[in-house]
């Protein structure tokens, strides 16, 4: 095993799965999966605000360009940079790209960068800059570096990373700015009910417009028949009666403010990540195309300031000694104010550039720790157990409360085991210790909550009814319709909570390992099957298929029943029940029989020679008989 | 100078030419005068309204370039909280005359807040903010209107009766007029951009 994990082959990172898409998914799955599935039996209001949420960012994106040609003041790149043209029209080929981006020139101050709609794309760039590019690319000593910086331009829209940060962008803002409305009319509605509330229950429009002059008795039965009827006026000033409108507040609170924290976590850390993941994808293209980066180096050290050396060294103004202290002094606060090392790399859109580096002499550490991955995911898996606890969400999340956290996160999982797998290392002990950080993150949070529940249930019972009742009544969708006290047994719904939240500490971390492992199980025979035609292409594919086919089986067969056992047991056997674990094992037979089906076919057969080659893959293997070199395409070839 | 160049010249002359004479015409003629007949007096009110609000149309089109801003689209909108406020008495103006222009004011602002909101919209794609930011201000503008003014449906409906009157509702009658302007274009706006962005991607033709 050790000598595997030794191999001198350096992984061909994009051949796995893009971290970048998985950060991506990830984002707009925390946000848009849990309205869509909040859009599950909720109110009418929903859908529009689902569907909202998808297409607008959407129109956004479609918008971007324009916005930045308008920021900018963008223009196409004329003759004079006809040179810097082509070099970017002769790499969009040789890459495989489907259209070339077009260069675009700014008169102000634009660092080199990418941006785009679906079909139209540009590299942007400030005029200052594209005429150093310009006389670089003249310099024969310099010309390769001009290109590395393009090809790490044109890898952004190889990878697809340019429209999901782009997309990823907008559905934050748009998510940000919506909720903001939603809070600012929301409250305005609440405030505008507290007030009208008595005046409505007063008002009677038959004496109102008796008292109105000058009308004729035609123009009253006009104006009567303009307005409410009698009976549908009562029913609004019984429902207006009803209404508890602390509630109300409370439930808009609840029901907004969640999105904004939720999407302001992602935008603050899990977007910068993706941002800072996606230059490392972009710096392998460039190793790919180059077979070497020792032109792209220069260039990423320099920046757009490579040719600096040509420039003579700036002249420093003579300085006062007052000058001279106050720069001092505001150097040392300034130094004293930055935030420590760790902390400024979580916040930076761009990786260190040693990071870069090892990145590309290792490129299995383009992926993150498991310690990393767990924690994160953890993090992710709380969040989206606050927000699912919603008024928004709560009808779903009521009855199906682990289907999105254990699917959700199985996918992310086993995605980000692909990478060893293919070095042949060991998944399960990654697999227990992910799960176990995951598991404990939920329990701990459990622990506090409940322990608190059991405390107040002891010391306050009277504060804990109280509390209760209006958390119910927060995130009941009908604020202010709920008579009475909602708990009538303290110590059983105490005990209750407790018991079925507990109860998912332990179901959830079962259910992903399970599903995990039979995830890799899968995945590690998938990479046996060396004489898949175009391995290249579809061995990637068939994966996705394959974690696609597993997951929703195991949603359907096995989290449904016990989801049902444990909440609603009088239903397991119900009809519903029934059709969605049969309609979960008929796609699990389905496509295990195909699988294997295939698996016969091309696993374990040197494409070479067609002799059997036992063992799991691992980088770098070969054929015992004819030393084919197996999957030569996970593999990146370029020399650091 | 091209045909439509100077077409448009000839439109802001006159245009700028109806300003003043119907200026001329209110501060000129009385307003109390006592016109021979009836027809006479509403020809007379009719014109100078039709030509104000013609007048009022070219010129925002023409100064498009400052009525797609933010300022120059808040223009029109004080103008009708302005004249709202001395025609629902809230300003006290003596002189008849000057009444009379702000009455007038009253009717080509409110038609000049579409013009510029169509204005706005056309070239910047704020439909969608129009609308949900008029929203909250409608919805505060109410809250705020109940809990100090007090029952605004009750003195709504008697002011019914009494329109000659002063009324405490000026500015909800500005905030409904300006709201159902800016509501419709507002959606309008955001759909003719949609389809436009949609036209946009998916033509041939480059951005620029």
């Amino acid at each position: 095993m050790k000598d595997r994990l030794k191999t001198p082959y350096k992984l061909n990172i994009l051949a796995l799965p893009n971290q970048t898409t998985i950060l991506f998914g990830l984002i707009v799955v925390v946000l848009l999966g849990t309205i869509l599935a909040g859009s599950v039996g909720s109110p009418p209001f929903m859908w529009p605000l689902a569907l909202g949420l998808l297409l607008l960012p959407l129109r956004a994106f479609l918008a971007w360009p324009e916005r930045e040609f308008k920021k900018y003041k963008l223009i196409p790149a004329g003759d004079e940079f006809t040179s810097l043209v082509k070099v970017i029209e002769e790499e969009a080929k040789a890459i495989g790209l489907p259209r070339t981006p077009e260069l675009v020139i700014s008169r102000g101050d634009v660092v080199l960068h990418t941006m785009g709609s679906l079909r139209h794309w540009y590299i942007a760039i400030s005029r200052n800059e594209a005429l150093r590019l310009r006389a670089d690319f003249e310099d024969n000593r310099r010309t390769l570096a001009v290109h590395a910086m393009f090809i790490h331009e044109l890898y952004h829209f190889k990878n697809g990373d340019y429209w999901q940060m782009g997309y990823a962008r907008e559905f934050l803002r748009i998510t940000a700015t919506f909720m903001t409305w939603a809070i600012a009319f929301l409250m305005g509605y609440g405030f505008f009910l507290l007030v009208v509330q008595p005046d409505i229950l007063q008002m009677d429009f038959g004496r109102l417009i008796g008292q109105m002059e000058g009308l004729t008795p035609e123009m009253r039965e006009l104006y009567l028949s303009l307005l409410p009827s009698p009976e549908a006026w009562a029913e609004v000033q019984t429902k207006a009666a009803e209404v508890d409108l602390g509630s109300v507040l409370y439930f808009i609170g609840n029901a907004t403010l969640p999105f904004i924290v939720t999407g302001s976590i992602l935008w603050l850390f899990y977007w910068r990540k993706l941002l800072r993941i996606r230059e490392l994808y972009a710096d392998a293209g460039v190793a790919h195309t180059q077979k070497g980066i020792e032109h792209w180096f220069p260039a990423l050290l320099l920046g757009s300031r490579f040719t600096a050396d040509r420039a003579g060294p700036s002249k420093m103004p003579l300085l006062s000694k007052a000058k001279l202290r106050i720069r001092k002094t505001l150097v040392r606060v300034r130094s004293a104010l930055t935030p420590p090392t760790f902390i400024r790399r979580l916040f930076s859109t761009h990786p260190e550039f040693k990071r870069r580096v090892d990145a590309l002499e290792n490129p299995a550490l383009a992926y993150d720790r498991w310690s990393v991955t767990a924690l994160s995911l953890g993090g992710l898996a709380l969040i989206l157990d606050i927000l699912l606890s919603t008024p928004l969400m709560l009808p779903y999340h009521g009855l199906w409360p682990m289907h999105f956290s254990v699917l959700v996160i199985s996918v992310v999982v086993t995605l980000t085991l692909m990478t060893p797998l293919v070095l042949g290392e060991s998944a399960w002990k990654r697999i227990l210790k992910t799960v176990g950080v995951i598991g404990a993150l939920r329990f701990v949070w459990l622990s506090l909550t409940i322990g608190l529940m059991l405390l107040l249930l002891v010391l306050a019972p009277r504060l804990l009814s109280v509390v209760l009742d209006s958390a119910i009544k927060g995130i009941a969708r009908y604020a202010g319709r709920l008579p009475g006290p909602i708990v009538d047994d303290l110590s059983a719904f105490v005990l209750q909570a407790s018991w079925l939240n507990m109860a998912q500490v332990f179901i959830i971390p079962a259910s992903l390992v399970s599903l995990i492992g039979a995830n890799v199980l899968l995945l590690r025979r998938l990479l046996t099957w060396y004489s898949l035609p175009r391995a290249e292409q579809r061995l990637l594919r068939v994966a996705y298929g394959t974690i696609a086919v597993t997951t929703t089986s195991f949603g359907l067969a096995i989290l449904v029943p016990v989801t049902t056992a444990l909440l609603r047991s009088e239903e397991l056997f119900g009809p519903t029940t029934i059709a969605m674990g049969l309609v979960g094992l008929i796609v699990a037979v389905v496509g295990l029989g195909l699988f294997i089906y295939a698996d016969r076919r091309y696993a374990g057969r040197c494409p070479g020679c067609g002799a059997h080659v036992p063992g799991p893959y691992w980088l770098g293997k070969r054929c015992d008989d004819c030393d084919e070199l197996l999957h030569p395409w996970m593999i990146a070839e370029y020399e650091l | 100078m091209t045909k439509r160049t100077g077409l448009a010249v000839w439109l802001t002359r006159l245009a700028w030419g109806l300003f003043i004479l119907d200026l001329l015409l209110i501060f000129v003629v009385p307003a109390d005068m006592a016109f021979d007949s009836l027809v006479l007096l509403i020809a007379y009110a009719l014109w100078l309204i039709l030509s104000l609000i013609a007048a009022s149309t070219w010129l925002i089109i023409r100064y498009r370039a400052f009525f797609r801003t933010w300022p120059g689209w808040a223009v029109p909108l004080i103008m009708l909280l302005l004249s709202s406020m001395v025609f629902y008495g809230v300003l006290s103006v003596r002189h008849p005359n000057v009444s009379l222009l702000f009455s007038l004011l009253l009717v080509v602002s409110g038609w000049s807040v579409g013009i510029a909101t169509a204005i706005l919209v056309w070239y910047r794609d704020a439909g969608l903010s129009l609308v949900g930011w008029g929203l909250v201000t409608l919805i505060w503008g109410l809250v705020f209107g109940w809990r100090f003014q007090g029952n605004l449906a009750e003195m709504w409906l008697s002011d019914l009766s009494r329109l000659s009157e002063p009324s405490p509702l000026w500015w909800l009658n500005t905030v409904l007029c300006s709201f159902s302007c800016i509501a419709p274009l507002g959606i309008a706006g955001f759909l003719g951009h949609t389809i436009r962005l949609i036209v946009q991607e998916w033509g041939r033709d480059r951005l620029h």
